[in-house]
């Protein structure tokens, strides 16, 4: 692509990706304006109705006669919101904790590993309710609650990846030089860690969308009238047989989202590799 | 010798790795030392524990490996130093060139990057004399326009500029030793002969000592003024390069000699073997190592293991050397 500018990603699916996602979260941010109504107004006239200009509902209504245009925009601002936020702490957490456990190796990687382990284990929902009941129901709540948990398979998949690093001869190179242990883990190890952990954490943007629903369909996550990806999704499930547009709009957005965001992780993959550069 | 301190000494150094049943010897007590600004090649079949050696030497051996007996750099021992001490000696005063420049340079970081690190590990300097130095280096190791190849990456290298720039990152802090460690085998023989001919003049400009670890006789013969031969995690003969090849004393070398192709040799001829194949690590019998493929074994050898006895050009490892008569 002929006078693109040089800091763009240079594969043209992932500059479509980056371009997709940036008008989502455009359209997520000002699209609500563009629209005579509000995402808790209700039109008594308009039930339940079909997609189309009348009353300037584009997406159509809920049962309550709520424009469907507005809140799936909002809520895929709240999930979006939320899933970045929640993917964003799992992936400083999750890489500064396994890299350093499967760098240190040894005792101190069984140590953390276990950790890993018992917080794994600790029955998740339960988990949740404790922080709502303690810290009140709030999106916040809900992404601590995420973030939390998010980081522990980051953790481990990263250890993992910096154990098999280690072993290979270009870090013995840099200790046989005389590099200090921290300089190697953040020159070496972690630049080596992107692949992996870029395709995993835009596994982990759709994978928080969906927990996010499922907590917010429990009465855990995002309440009415605030709108979220997840619940108005649960709503349209409830609606799919006689208006589908309910289920569509949201999934449509989450779908699209998805796969903007695999794309760009594996594009950003190939990006950062200077082999393919 | 005498006169100079020397540069490093090896006492007894043994190194094993715990394994299902009991240890894993890889080196068996070794004594070598080397003045500054000697050069030392050290012969040996895959797995006579010359890689291990060399490792031990700058404290580099595996994470549960366990040392044994002394390895002094300068007076300072370095078996079970700090990691620390270490850290600060490695690059600045011991040097390590690593056998497969492909794998030995990190894939994602450019050359200049790698060189500069080395460099910054033990001073801290400006990134411009930083740069300016690598350049120099570089300059140095005859990689041939080096501004250009300090902004390259490493897979954008030929394997013989790969090895040049090991090279130059193991110099970049100016150690006083430098060990290689099969640097050329993993390189076709023109651009061996290159890299070879590279560490003479380096030696000579910079003074540095040198510890080439290789199998090839012919390696070692040309650029190093002595040379220990090991079997089996043992030396079993060493001394100045030219006697030792020349007129070797102990049976291994003698049959390492003989083994090397020669381009004289009629066509039709077949290449010279050693019979058998060297002991596992794991089972070592009383005797000489090399018994069970010595044609010149007696029952002592299979019973009793010979002592390194220094003679006048060297020492062996052999109850019945070469050239003391009976042979």
């Amino acid at each position: 692509m002929a006078g693109a500018p040089a800091w763009l990603p240079p594969a043209r699916a992932t500059r479509v990706a980056l371009g997709v996602l940036g008008a989502i979260a455009l359209l997520a941010v000002a699209g609500p304006f563009a629209s005579p109504w509000r995402g808790d107004e209700l039109d008594w006239a308009r039930l339940a109705m079909s997609p189309g200009l009348d009353g300037r509902h584009w997406f159509g209504t809920d049962r309550l006669g709520r424009d469907l245009y507005v809140r799936t925009l909002e809520g895929v601002r709240v999930s979006l919101a939320i899933a970045l936020a929640a993917t964003l702490v799992s992936l400083v957490i999750g890489v500064a904790y396994g890299a350093i456990a499967g760098f240190a190796g040894g005792r101190l990687e069984a140590l953390m590993m276990r950790v890993v382990d018992v917080l794994y284990s600790l029955p998740y929902v339960f988990f949740v309710i404790l922080l709502t009941v303690s810290l009140g129901r709030s999106p916040a709540t809900l992404f601590l609650a995420i973030g939390a948990v998010g980081w522990l398979t980051m953790a481990r998949v990263v250890c993992s990846q910096t154990e098999s690093l280690r072993q290979r001869e270009f870090i013995e190179a840099a200790t046989a030089a005389g590099v200090p242990a921290r300089a190697i883990l953040l020159r070496h190890v972690i630049p080596n860690l992107a692949g992996p952990v870029l395709v995993y954490a835009t596994l982990t943007v759709p994978g928080v969308i969906l927990i996010e629903s499922f907590l917010s369909f429990l009465g855990l996550g995002v309440q009415e009238p605030a709108a979220s990806l997840g619940n108005l999704m649960a709503q349209g499930t409830a609606e799919m047989e006689s208006a589908p547009w309910m289920l569509l709009a949201p999934c449509g957005f989450l779908v699209a989202i998805v796969l903007a965001l695999g794309t760009l992780g594996d594009g950003l993959r190939d990006w950062l590799d200077p082999r393919g550069r | 010798m005498a006169a100079e301190a020397p540069l490093i000494e090896l006492r007894g150094l043994a190194v094993r790795f715990p394994a299902a049943a009991g240890t894993v010897t890889a080196v068996a007590g070794v004594d070598l030392e080397l003045a500054p600004g000697a050069s030392l090649g050290i012969v040996g079949e895959s797995g006579s524990g010359k890689t291990q050696l060399a490792l031990a030497m700058a404290g580099l051996t595996a994470p549960g490996a366990l040392l044994g007996g002394s390895v002094r750099y300068r007076g300072e021992e370095l078996v079970g130093a700090a990691p620390g001490r270490l850290r600060q000696l490695r690059g600045a005063r011991i040097g390590f060139v690593f056998q497969d420049p492909q794998a030995a340079l990190a894939p994602h970081l450019t050359v200049g990057t790698q060189l500069t690190e080395a460099l910054r590990a033990h001073e801290r300097l400006p990134r411009a004399v930083a740069r300016a130095r690598s350049l120099e280096m570089l300059a140095r190791v005859q990689v041939p326009d080096p501004a250009m190849r300090l902004a390259q990456y490493p897979h954008q290298l030929s394997g013989g500029l790969r090895q040049r720039v090991l090279i130059a990152i193991a110099l970049m802090a100016g150690p006083e030793l430098v060990i290689a460690d099969e640097p050329t085998t993993a390189l076709d023989v023109t651009v061996e002969a290159g890299i070879l001919a590279l560490f003479a003049s380096l030696r000579e400009a910079l003074g540095m000592a040198l510890v080439l670890i290789s199998h090839d006789l012919a390696v070692v013969g040309g650029l190093c003024e002595s040379i220990a031969v090991m079997y089996a995690g043992r030396v079993v003969e060493s001394g100045a390069t030219r006697a030792v090849l020349t007129a070797p004393r102990h049976p291994y070398t003698h049959a390492l000699a003989a083994a090397v192709p020669r381009l004289e040799a009629p066509p039709a001829a077949r290449l010279v073997t050693i019979p058998g194949a060297p002991p596992e690590p794991g089972s070592r019998a009383p005797g000489c190592a090399f018994a069970p493929r010595c044609p010149r074994a007696v029952a002592r050898c299979t019973a009793e293991r010979p002592e390194l006895v220094p003679l006048a050009t060297g020492a062996v490892a052999c109850h019945l050397p070469l050239g003391t008569g009976g042979g």
